[in-house]
């Protein structure tokens, strides 16, 4: 019985935490319109998706920012939240590179080393979609900027 | 380029296909927002009724084609301001009368032409706007005092019993003092190659100008969701500023003619903006955390805490919201405004930079009423 208590006790407990998270999460997605992005042009949240094939896709979102020297972010906030470790964009062309690990659907790391280009790039919802690869694994992605202010 | 179905038709003329109108595009570059620019169409009808209002005047025309069919067009022409302070009255155009007029088609499709040029029956002109028309409507004006206020402080607004308010900016975007750069009165260069003068962009944010210049200002937030011309961009509008100055309550309010007519607010007792506008990293705003003090006859404003939701100047130079600016107020006589501000934005720029240009007073008048949200149909 002491037992059985105790599992409840820690299921409420992770059932809190989750629930804390996924709260904190979906607040931080509410705010995300108060810091919308006209200007630079990675800055920002965008959300899409990548993988191996059209059938076999992980979710995917990416919150961006520019200090005037380098972008930095992360990577699906929350429990699997992952830091960008580098990314760059070529305003020539308007051409992306990234590197960053992953975590795919069941669970495995996979260093997504990822080129792209924008497209409609005087939207506030423009978009990156492009190539990735990690060793023999590769694939396509595809973000959007979310809309905003 | 054919006109929309079913109006191509041979009323409506779809001739003169000038593939390519670059020059007469980037005049126009908030029509480009709406309207493609690139190749120009005719029609021909009689008007149905002329709605005289800002942002801008629209006159409607039946339009029949050859199978029978009438159809109602809408023309969209300058502001009633701009078309007002040029001498014409509604009256010029009445329900029943013949016109002509010829332009740029509405990007979506629908039966909307904004009219590069409107002839009556008879071929006169209608409707014209002189550029020039309200630089001489001030022109020899007698000089006069910068009007004060009991405590020997500069009046920002109309002086007691007056009315007015500042308009006629000398400068229409954000140049770099001491740079030569031709523009036109939206801020589009007359030379793509220009663009590194304007300002000392880091290099994403001069490739950004240049496409924003390109595309002809297209994407301009002002234009396409009627968001504030903050930032100096307040200062580059036709349609004027007003100041408010409550002396007893230490603030000053800004009061914005163009856009979608808007306000800002400016404490003078170095208070912090608290709540809603509280201004702060967390909070950005358009209008962002504004503090003030007088420095002689010279009112300061320090101001941080934008988002990047606008363009701060005409032209689409970006910004971040690292952005903060120096503004210097000083009226150096009745009639004139002289305005500098100083860039200092880590995130778009190489260093701080300052632009100034002097503002006009139109006396008799208060701030029209415009709405860019008013833009029927």
């Amino acid at each position: 019985m002491k037992n059985i208590v105790m599992k409840s006790t820690i299921m409420k407990s992770i059932a809190m935490k989750r629930a804390i998270t996924t709260f904190a999460f979906l607040l931080g997605l509410a705010s995300a319109p108060a810091f919308s992005q006209q200007a630079y042009p990675l800055s920002g949240t965008w959300q899409g998706d990548w993988g191996v094939n059209d059938k076999d896709r992980n979710f995917l979102t990416l919150v961006m920012d520019w200090d005037g020297k380098a972008v930095s972010g992360s990577a699906n906030p929350g429990p699997d939240s992952t830091q960008i470790e580098h990314m760059t964009l070529n305003s020539a062309n308007w051409t992306v590179a990234i590197d960053m690990p992953l975590k795919d659907a069941k669970g495995q790391t996979v260093q997504f080393k990822g080129e792209g280009a924008i497209a409609d790039l005087g939207s506030q919802t423009r978009s990156i979609s492009g190539t990735w690869s990690d060793g023999a694994r590769k694939g396509t992605f595809t973000l959007t900027r979310q809309s905003g202010g | 380029m054919p006109l929309p179905a079913p109006v191509g038709l041979p009323r409506l003329l779809p001739c003169l296909l000038l593939a390519a109108l670059p020059l007469a595009a980037q005049a126009h570059h908030p029509i480009g927002a709406k309207f493609n620019t690139t190749a120009t169409n005719t029609l021909e009808g009689i008007v149905s009724a002329v709605d005289w209002a800002n942002p801008h005047v629209h006159v409607y025309v039946n339009v029949s084609g050859a199978d029978g069919n009438v159809v109602n067009w809408a023309l969209e022409l300058p502001s009633r301001v701009e078309l007002e302070s040029s001498g014409w009255r509604p009256e010029a155009l009445v329900p029943g009368a013949r016109v002509s007029a010829s332009g740029w088609t509405a990007l979506n499709g629908t039966h909307q032409l904004w009219a590069e040029a409107l002839t009556d029956s008879k071929g006169a002109k209608l409707f014209t706007v002189a550029d020039d028309a309200m630089s001489k409507k001030l022109a020899g004006r007698p000089a006069a005092a910068t009007p004060r206020w009991p405590d020997g402080l500069p009046r920002l607004g109309p002086p007691p019993g007056e009315t007015g308010y500042w308009t006629l900016p000398s400068r229409s975007a954000l140049i770099e003092d001491g740079q030569q750069v031709a523009m036109d009165a939206y801020g589009v260069l007359a030379n793509l190659a220009d663009a590194a003068k304007v300002a000392p962009l880091q290099d994403w944010a001069l490739d950004l100008y240049r496409f924003r210049q390109s595309n002809t200002l297209r994407d301009d937030p002002m234009f396409l969701y009627c968001v504030p011309p903050a930032g100096p961009r307040q200062f580059q509008q036709l349609f004027g500023v007003q100041f408010v100055e409550q002396k007893e309550r230490q603030r000053i309010f800004l009061l914005v003619a163009g856009g979608n007519g808007n306000w800002r607010m400016i404490y003078t007792d170095q208070r912090d903006q608290v709540g809603q506008i509280s201004g702060t990293d967390d909070n950005p705003l358009f209008y962002g955390n504004n503090s003030a003090q007088w420095e002689g006859d010279t009112l300061v404003v320090e101001s941080s805490g934008f988002n990047e939701g606008f363009w701060f100047s005409n032209g689409g130079l970006p910004h971040t919201k690292q952005l903060k600016l120096t503004e210097r107020f000083t009226r150096t006589d009745k009639n004139t405004l002289h305005y500098q501000v100083t860039v200092s934005d880590p995130g778009a720029y190489t260093r701080p930079w300052t632009s100034s240009w002097d503002l006009q007073w139109l006396p008799g008048e208060e701030l029209p009423e415009y709405y860019c949200q008013d833009n029927r149909p």
